[in-house]
């Protein structure tokens, strides 16, 4: 089995800026034109954040309850993973799915969702981006 | 913390490489369809291989599951398979 493809860096600070770094999945995008509604949901020691990024809008916002049913109605892909977890895949030092295989990030929703846009983001250094083909 | 997930096996992914069960929750919670892991390489968080055919005898028979992960990962930690609905007789 081939390494698993790192995403490009979506920013390069040491401090943790989520709107950045979707801010720079929907400019890597560009007009790819993939569909649906992601969300990521971040823990930490203090309250999960969660932010929902429409890609076929090219817009996102914080979620007000992540908990809240209601709030995951017409969420497609759910990635759960620790803030710090975001960060290393944000930053291309972490592979998704070596985060995935290690325990490290959750998914629920659209497997494809995820495949695709992990296809698309992937870095130039290559790599699997699916252990299910 | 932990997470835990309630519903209907749809799928089981199998190989020496990996082994995934794709279950749609009927707890109401969404997303619907979650992704466990019941081995990834060489690492399991419990017996894959029981796992591995408990799933698959819920899957035949469409028995409800719940599945126990910590919340920031897809490795099954805990399983239950729940009974058959019955009608509310005493077996024969």
């Amino acid at each position: 089995m081939a390494d698993f493809a790192r995403i490009r860096p979506l920013f390069s600070a040491s401090s943790m800026d989520v709107a950045a770094t979707l801010d720079a999945i929907l400019e890597h995008l560009g007009d790819a034109g993939i569909g649906g509604n992601i969300r990521f949901t971040l823990l930490s020691d203090a309250e999960p954040q969660a932010w929902d990024l429409d890609l076929r809008a090219k817009k996102y916002a914080p979620v007000d309850r992540p908990g809240n049913r209601k709030a995951a109605q017409g969420v497609d892909l759910e990635l759960v993973m620790k803030a710090s977890t975001w960060n290393e895949i944000a930053t291309g030092r972490l592979a998704p799915l070596d985060a995935f295989g290690a325990g490290r990030l959750r998914l629920r929703g659209d497997a494809n969702l995820a495949n695709e846009l992990y296809e698309r983001l992937k870095d130039d250094a290559g790599g699997a981006t699916s252990v299910c083909r | 913390m932990v997470d835990r997930a309630t519903g209907i096996v749809e799928a089981l992914k199998l190989s020496t490489f990996r082994g995934f069960a794709e279950v749609r929750r009927t707890d109401g919670e969404l997303p619907a369809v979650a992704i466990f892991i019941i081995w990834f390489r060489d690492e399991s968080h419990g017996p894959a291989a029981l796992y591995t055919s408990e799933l698959t005898t819920a899957m035949a028979r469409r028995l409800e599951v719940t599945v126990v992960t910590e919340d920031d990962s897809a490795f099954i930690e805990d399983l239950t398979i729940h009974a058959p609905a019955g009608d509310g007789t005493a077996p024969g």
